[in-house]
């Protein structure tokens, strides 16, 4: 009896390589690239798009949720998001990087529906959305934050006093875990500028914390 | 190989359980990739905007010789100025379009610069006309208008920057100033005020409609 890898090498030697990709699950060490995938995804392999949304959309869907603080919206964004990565994938250039090529799109998407709402995002606060904020501040203690409601909503609410741009880079950095070359691409502009932009949202992260704990 | 004997996709992972809203996005956008599943690459779509806004150019020259407004015999004088527009509609609207190539983009903001300087450097005092200063410009606008309409579509297939929406404002607006410099011979300051003027209008009118309704697609 063959095993599956066995079959799957087999079969490589006598059908088309598309073909054995598609049909046959051979276990390889590293996962499938993102540029190999986009390339397959230009093709129009489903295969591939439904690889990088499982690789992208759950972190996706939890920035979008924490930067707009509205479920229903963030859902909306997100099937925008993945709309435009479709139909714009001809845009996509390997220099940008695919992660912080998504968050650029999700990014443009998000302000574009606060700017059409006239609004930044609310200040409600839910508790649901503020799980996995505790790392954003550099000084705050993360189990503290994590156990206490009360440091999670300081946490939260210190964030949403930054300004867009500041709020962005601090949520891609520090909670989305991007690189500042990731981040630079996701924000349209140069390392540096998102370097400053990350830089002094952690600045005034600080001094709103710090009024916090001294009230 | 037919894509009909393709197994389906297989639903979301594990992770994804827990949200609806992520089994819908991914219906959605593989509906959307089953309704187009070759991607177009972006530089299909700038040879396409450049050679239709050089083909709307040539269009508007021909009309307005066939009307006598455009005279031909003043290209052996201003060749250099029309080249440097050519020159700004070509790589104003491949800059417009091209994703990242932020230096691209300053060489075109450039090169208009200096194509917008030499129109007024060309003429001198002029000749004088019995003509109102306004309509070269209301013909300026009026001749950019298909150019314009033009570049729009193609910038509303991405998330326009204010910078990319003035380049393509800029390139639309080079038609009108091609016209102008075959039909007017009025002097610097009418054509700092008349046309220059014209021409920032149309890439200001650009950056703003291009950012008045949300775009055809996020991209950077």
């Amino acid at each position: 009896m063959f095993s599956t890898a066995q079959a799957a090498h087999f079969a490589a030697g006598l059908l088309p390589f598309r073909f054995v990709v598609r049909y046959t699950s051979i276990p390889t060490a590293e996962p499938e690239s993102d540029d190999a995938l986009m390339a397959r995804f230009c093709d129009g392999d489903e295969d591939a798009f439904a690889v990088l949304y499982d690789r992208y959309a759950p972190q996706l869907e939890a920035f979008l949720r924490r930067f707009v603080r509205d479920r229903a919206l963030a859902e909306d964004l997100l099937q925008t998001t993945f709309l435009s990565v479709v139909r714009a994938r001809g845009r996509y250039t390997p220099l940008s990087g695919l992660r912080g090529w998504i968050y650029a799109i999700a990014a443009n998407a998000s302000r574009d529906a606060l700017r059409r709402r006239g609004a930044r995002p609310e200040l409600s606060f839910d508790p649901a959305l503020l799980s996995d904020l505790a790392p954003a501040s550099q000084d705050a203690d993360p189990t503290l934050a994590a156990s206490d409601p009360n440091m999670a909503r300081a946490v939260d609410q210190a964030l949403q006093q930054l300004p867009p741009d500041q709020r962005e880079a601090v949520l891609l950095h520090k909670v989305q875990g991007l690189s500042f070359p990731e981040i630079a691409s996701a924000l349209g502009t140069t390392v540096g500028a998102a370097k400053v932009r990350a830089h002094r949202g952690y600045q005034r992260l600080k001094i709103l914390l710090a009024a916090w704990e001294n009230a | 190989m037919s894509d009909d004997n393709r197994p389906p996709v297989p639903a979301a992972g594990p992770s994804l359980h827990g949200s609806p809203g992520l089994a819908r996005a991914r219906a959605a956008a593989l509906d959307e990739l089953r309704r187009a599943p070759r991607a177009v690459p972006w530089q299909h779509d700038a040879l396409t905007a450049v050679l239709l806004v050089l083909a709307a150019t040539a269009m508007a020259l021909g009309v307005g010789a066939w009307l006598s407004i455009v005279e031909v015999h003043r290209l052996q004088g201003r060749w250099l100025p029309l080249a440097l527009l050519v020159a700004v509609q070509v790589v104003g609207v491949v800059a417009a379009i091209a994703p990242g190539r932020r230096s691209m983009r300053i060489s075109a903001a450039a090169l208009a610069i200096v194509a917008a300087v030499s129109l007024p450097l060309g003429r001198g005092a002029g000749l004088s006309s019995a003509m109102p200063g306004f309509a070269c410009s209301t013909s300026h606008l009026a001749v950019d208008l298909v150019p314009l309409a033009l570049v729009l579509y193609f910038v509303r297939k991405f998330s326009v920057t204010t910078g990319r929406a003035l380049l393509a404002g800029v390139a639309a607006a080079a038609t009108g100033a091609m016209a102008g410099e075959l039909s007017c011979g009025r002097g610097w300051s009418h054509v700092v005020i008349h046309h220059l003027g014209a021409g920032l209008a149309i890439a200001v009118a650009c950056a703003l409609l291009a950012r008045a309704r949300a775009p055809r697609t996020y991209a950077p």
